[in-house]
């Protein structure tokens, strides 16, 4: 699991070998500690659904909790630009990474972008200044919190940016050196296959399981009190109304489902592993 | 300007082959690395060298070259007159037999061609370490058009009223186009390309880096007036182009580019309208065009074809001179789409052939988004560089101090522009030219103002070394301040100002001979010579630049005479002995390290022997002979109080990053990213500190002597409290989230005083000179010093300027007393004194503090 642009709560430190640190452009909670921890540090250069938008967490949600995971003072308004004003260049980019790698040598790095048109000269880009990951997050995705003109108006969906990218790294030659994650909008195990058949090494997912546990959509993450079932909320009434056994059932069962349609989607092509699945393109049929 | 119209030149353009297919941008690159010099006397290629040396990190080897304006006839093989007159036309053969061709076709009907040679290059180009792809075979042609030619130009083109020399230029623009174009753009297989064709000026490039130029080419000892060198840093493609590396030419004037423009597509087309088409399809070749565009067809003065890149909007705009303001609309309106977005820094090196000199310019974008450096040192010669790195520019310095060229390896002036400004415009250029004795060298900003240096004497050429006069050693032995290095200072700083060099380098002699006796004497030579160091001083008749010169080598020579790995308070370790490092061997014993050899990034780092001294227990390090090492105080991980680290030399990019607990001292400035989300601890700064300044800092005591670049403390939050003594280009704080500063949360004190050559602390012009100051902020608080109420609500975007009261002076007054203890910037003498009055603090300074906005709760 990612942590996100907020912060790394000491609770979860126990599980530190699975959890990415996200530097994202406001650097919440990010210090030498967090990035330290981390097998995989993740850069969030931009979101599929809020580019050139930035964040904003509203006052009356930082709570003493957030206010001492993100290292400010409580009920402040927190801003996350939307560039890293320290990255305006690919060579400041590579300072970027060199940082982190003089923090922790041993992580691996993660670059996250969304999707424009140039997004496989962006790969590149992050290959070539040391990045092992690049997870690309198209437009169909995005946090509830995101306006609606953003998210359905910018960025290329990820379907057509997965094939860009992984023709684009085979044509240089670097295709095996650097792994292509892929996001935004994976709903479904066939989404998944989908993914992998274009390109992709894999897909990372958020809004599913926001669903598994009891997310309806309605779109109202960051208003008022917060999430009416009680998953992107600080309140602390509204946060008791996921119990965390009944969540952790619920997407054991999610990942367990999607296993078993993956395994069965492999069976149907006769493929063992499902690495022998990537860029099969052959696999997929478009409906006219 | 021009009394007639640029349409001719234009119109004649018409005729030449266009490539079919006009393809987008087909190199993506942006990083880059970039420096220029310019000096009243000739400087051989070497002195370039280093500072691209130690810029390599900025390029990936992908791309590098060089460009030299200002030549010397006998190291070319030709006569003065031949230099000032011919076209040096130089082609590049990336295939051989095509030579003949290319001279058949477009060289020999249409010049002739008074010298010719191959240019030098080293036998093997193996033997250059690095260098994978065989650069091209260059030769350079010293050419004339022939007259019937010309004439012939000028009569189908319509060109008869225009100058002979104008329609040279135009004749051999459009002649180098189709020879790129038929031998280079338009084929697969690229064969040749005209590399540079201006009077006065050689470019050369390859696929390396910009320093493996001046290897292979043999320039080492090549010498110029004016320099430049860049390193590519392309992303896209397999095969490199030598076509493709920096700098790129317009006709007299070559440019280097660091950065990404976001309109492309936009100034293609303005640059179709006018009948000009890119054939290397890089940002760097358009912007190249643009200036040739501005400067020879439309021939606009410097000033205009600077606000034309780069127009003054916002308040800038505002506050401009009506005149200039109506002529900079009609500007804009014309050549807005031309200009290029996003960010980016140029250095162009340029023949101005009509008014017969030698230019450097450096013009930055105007929301500063990239990193500039600008310097000068007058001395034996005079000398201008400007670099993407301020440790580029002390290479450059370094190295000539070194081969006693020059008295100092520090410039007299160091500076950043503010893009787009009416305060300079955010360009600034050297200009060589004739004067009474030799060439001499100007320098000035965007509007012609000068940069004035104050008339002092440098370091003369000394060499020998200096015997101990008797009774000063007797005389600075006596009394308390023989034990103390505050006391000590205060006694010598009188002799600093009245003596001369020589009585100086005495001082300096007892120090090191005090060094040498023991563990007390060498903690109190260290200590007084950084405070000779550090301390802004009257220095009388003489130039502070000389004087940290003398201190810099009296301090790497007591750094030097400690021994290795011994058991003194002082022990020494350097690269070569990294393996030896074990753990302190007793509490308060100091590691000093040799940074010299140590690389600037990666695991094995100077940073990262840092962290594993750290690891091995050591509280006190000191690091001297930084030279761009980055990262120095990051990776300690958390907790790292009571550790101490000192920093001398020039420090890189992103020192003291993420440090939370211990005590960083830099004794000179820092550059870009220092303190980032710093979380707890103390820095010191003896200098200036680059862009993006404590950037997402959660806390942090931190005091900065100098100014800032651009967006200090920009989405900072939680309890930083810093002073800078300085001001700062623009963005102070933008998105600033500190919370309640009386309550824990955190503030900025601006004094916006700078040092005069007199050793007093002057007034800035400008208490903040941008206009973007507190910029949507949630928390926190600015205190800024302005006596005169110069800073007004205009330049506040979703803050407000409130009163000053006694709980805000209680608030900051123990800063300001830790900041008069650090550099003697005294809080009455100093900071409530205006001009020779003394003040109230609530008549002084002024609160900035954020306004409570419906959107932002």
């Amino acid at each position: 699991m990612s942590t996100g642009e907020g912060g790394y709560p000491d609770d979860i430190v126990p599980y530190r070998d699975h959890v990415i640190t996200q530097v994202a452009t406001g650097m919440f909670g990010v210090r030498e500690e967090t990035i330290q921890y981390a097998p995989v540090v993740e850069f969030k250069y931009a979101q599929g659904a809020k580019p050139g938008l930035g964040g904003h967490l509203l006052a009356d949600k930082v709570t003493s909790e957030v206010a001492k995971m993100r290292e400010s003072s409580m009920f402040t308004s927190l801003y996350s630009p939307f560039p890293f004003h320290s990255v305006y260049s690919v060579e400041d980019h590579k300072k970027h990474v060199d940082w982190i790698k003089t923090v922790n040598p041993r992580a691996l790095v993660s670059v996250k972008v969304s999707t424009p048109t140039d997004v496989d000269m962006v790969a590149i880009g992050s290959y070539y200044a040391g990045a092992n990951i690049i997870h690309i997050d198209g437009g169909y995705g995005g946090t509830g919190a995101a306006p609606e003109i953003a998210k359905k108006n910018i960025a290329m969906p990820v379907e057509y940016a997965i094939p860009k990218v992984h023709d684009y790294l085979v044509s240089e030659g670097v295709r095996d050196d650097i792994v292509l994650i892929a996001s935004g909008g994976i709903r479904t195990a066939d989404d998944i296959a989908k993914a992998i058949a274009l390109g992709a090494d894999g897909c990372v997912v958020a809004t599913a399981e926001a669903v598994a546990v009891g997310c309806t959509h309605c779109g109202n993450c960051e208003r008022g009190r917060g999430c009416q079932v009680g998953i992107t909320t600080t309140d602390p009434e509204l946060s008791r109304f996921i119990d965390p056994e009944w969540g952790e059932t619920r997407i054991v069962n999610l990942f367990t489902a999607w296993s078993k349609r993956l395994r069965s989607i492999l069976a149907g092509f006769g493929l063992e592993n499902v690495r022998d699945l990537r860029g099969r393109r052959d696999l997929l049929v478009r409906y006219k | 300007m021009r009394t007639l119209s640029g349409q001719p030149i234009i119109d004649s353009r018409k005729s030449l082959p266009v490539n079919e297919i006009e393809m987008g941008k087909q190199e993506a690159e942006g990083g880059c690395g970039v420096v220029g010099l310019a000096c009243n006397v000739p400087l051989e290629g070497k002195y370039l060298l280093q500072s691209l040396v130690q810029m390599r990190n900025r390029g990936n080897g992908k791309g590098g070259g060089i460009a030299a304006v200002g030549l010397v006839p006998e190291q070319l093989g030709v006569s003065r007159e031949i230099l000032e007159e011919d076209y040096i036309l130089q082609v590049a053969y990336l295939d051989k037999s095509v030579r003949k061709q290319v001279e058949d076709e477009h060289i020999r009907p249409f010049f002739v061609v008074d010298y010719e040679s191959r240019v030098a290059s080293v036998d093997d180009y193996r033997s250059v370490p690095g260098l994978e792809v065989e650069p091209p075979d260059v030769f350079r042609y010293f050419v004339r058009i022939k007259r019937d030619v010309l004439g012939e130009f000028a009569r189908k083109n319509n060109l008869e009223k225009l100058k002979e020399s104008e329609v040279g230029d135009e004749f051999l623009y459009q002649n180098s186009y189709r020879l790129n174009q038929e031998f280079y753009s338009s084929l697969g297989e690229k064969k040749a390309f005209v590399v540079s064709h201006g009077k006065n000026m050689v470019v050369l490039k390859l696929v390396g880096f910009g320093d493996d130029v001046v290897r292979y080419y043999r320039l080492e000892d090549f010498k110029a007036h004016v320099w430049i060198g860049h390193h590519r840093y392309p992303t896209k493609g397999r095969v490199w182009h030598p076509g493709g590396a920096h700098p790129f030419v317009g006709l007299h004037e070559a440019l280097v580019h660091n950065g990404d423009f976001a309109n492309y597509h936009s100034i293609m087309e303005y640059l179709a309208q006018r009948n000009i088409h890119p054939l290397f399809l890089t940002d760097t070749e358009v912007s190249v065009l643009l200036f040739d565009l501005l400067s020879r067809v439309y021939m606009y003065p410097l000033e205009y074809l600077i606000e034309a890149l780069a127009p003054t909007t916002e308040r800038d705009f505002e506050m401009l001179p009506v005149e200039k303001k109506r002529i900079y609309r009609l500007i804009q309106s014309t050549h807005i789409h031309g200009s290029p977005d996003g960010p980016w820094f140029f250095i162009v090196a340029r023949n101005d052939v009509e008014k017969n000199a030698w230019q450097l310019l450096g013009i930055t974008d105007t929301s500063m988004l990239r990193p500039q450096v600008f310097a000068v040192q007058e001395g034996p010669v005079k000398i201008g560089i400007i670099a993407s790195e301020r440790q580029a520019i002390n290479a450059v310095l370094g190295k000539l101090q070194e081969d006693q060229r020059i008295p100092s390896r520090f410039a007299d002036s160091y500076w950043n522009a503010r893009g787009g400004s009416f305060t300079d415009g955010g360009a600034f250029l050297f200009t060589v030219k004739d004067g009474g004795d030799g060439k001499e060298l100007e320098c000035a900003d965007k509007f012609g103002k000068a940069i004035e240096l104050a008339k002092q004497d440098w370091l003369p050429n000394v060499g020998s070394s200096v015997s101990l006069n008797a009774s000063i050693a007797i005389q600075l032995q006596k009394g308390p301040q023989a034990q103390d290095p505050l006391g000590f200072y205060e006694y010598v700083r009188p002799a600093l100002k009245d003596a001369g060099f020589q009585y100086v380098g005495e001082i300096l002699e007892e120090l090191k001979r005090l060094a040498m006796k023991g563990q007390e004497s060498r903690t109190l030579a260290i200590k007084t010579l950084s405070l000779l160091y550090d301390r802004i001083y009257d220095t009388g008749t003489k130039k502070r630049g000389s004087l940290l010169q003398l201190y810099h080598e009296a301090l790497n020579d007591v750094f030097s005479s400690i021994s290795l790995s011994n058991q003194d308070l002082y022990t020494r370790i350097d690269w070569k002995n990294r393996s030896r490092l074990i753990h302190p061997l007793f509490d308060g014993q100091v590691l000093v390290v040799d940074a010299l050899e140590f690389p600037a990034e990666g695991e094995v780092s100077a940073a990262r022997f840092v962290i594993d001294a750290y690891g091995q227990g050591w509280k006190n390090i000191l690091l001297y002979n930084l030279r761009g090492h980055r990262f120095i105080g990051s990776g300690l991980g958390p907790r790292t109080n009571g550790l101490k680290i000192d920093c001398y030399g020039d420090v890189g990019d992103y020192v003291a990053s993420g440090v939370d607990g211990c005590e960083i001292t830099i004794h000179s400035a820092a550059q870009d990213q220092a303190a980032q989300i710093l979380k707890y601890g103390k820095l010191v700064v003896h200098g200036d500190v680059g862009q993006a300044f404590m950037y997402a800092a959660k806390g942090g005591d931190v005091y900065v002597l100098g100014n800032a670049a651009g967006r200090p403390l920009i989405n900072a939050v939680g309890r930083p409290r810093v002073v800078i003594n300085g001001t700062c280009l623009d963005y102070l704080a933008e998105s600033f989230m500190a919370g309640d500063p009386y309550n824990g949360g955190g503030f900025v004190i601006v004094n916006a005083l700078k040092p005069s050559f007199d050793g007093r602390f002057v007034e800035q012009v400008y208490a903040y000179p941008g206009s973007n100051l507190f910029s949507l902020a949630s928390g926190g608080a600015i205190f800024i010093r302005d006596p005169y109420r110069r800073v007004s609500s205009e330049q506040l975007n979703g803050g407000r300027l409130a009163d000053f009261t006694m709980k805000d002076w209680e608030l900051i007054l123990p800063f300001l007393e830790e900041n008069e203890r650090l550099f003697g910037i005294s809080v009455k003498r100093d900071l409530l004194t205006v001009q020779g009055k003394p003040s109230e603090p609530d008549q002084v300074y002024r609160k900035i503090e954020p306004t409570p906005l419906q959107e932002l709760t």
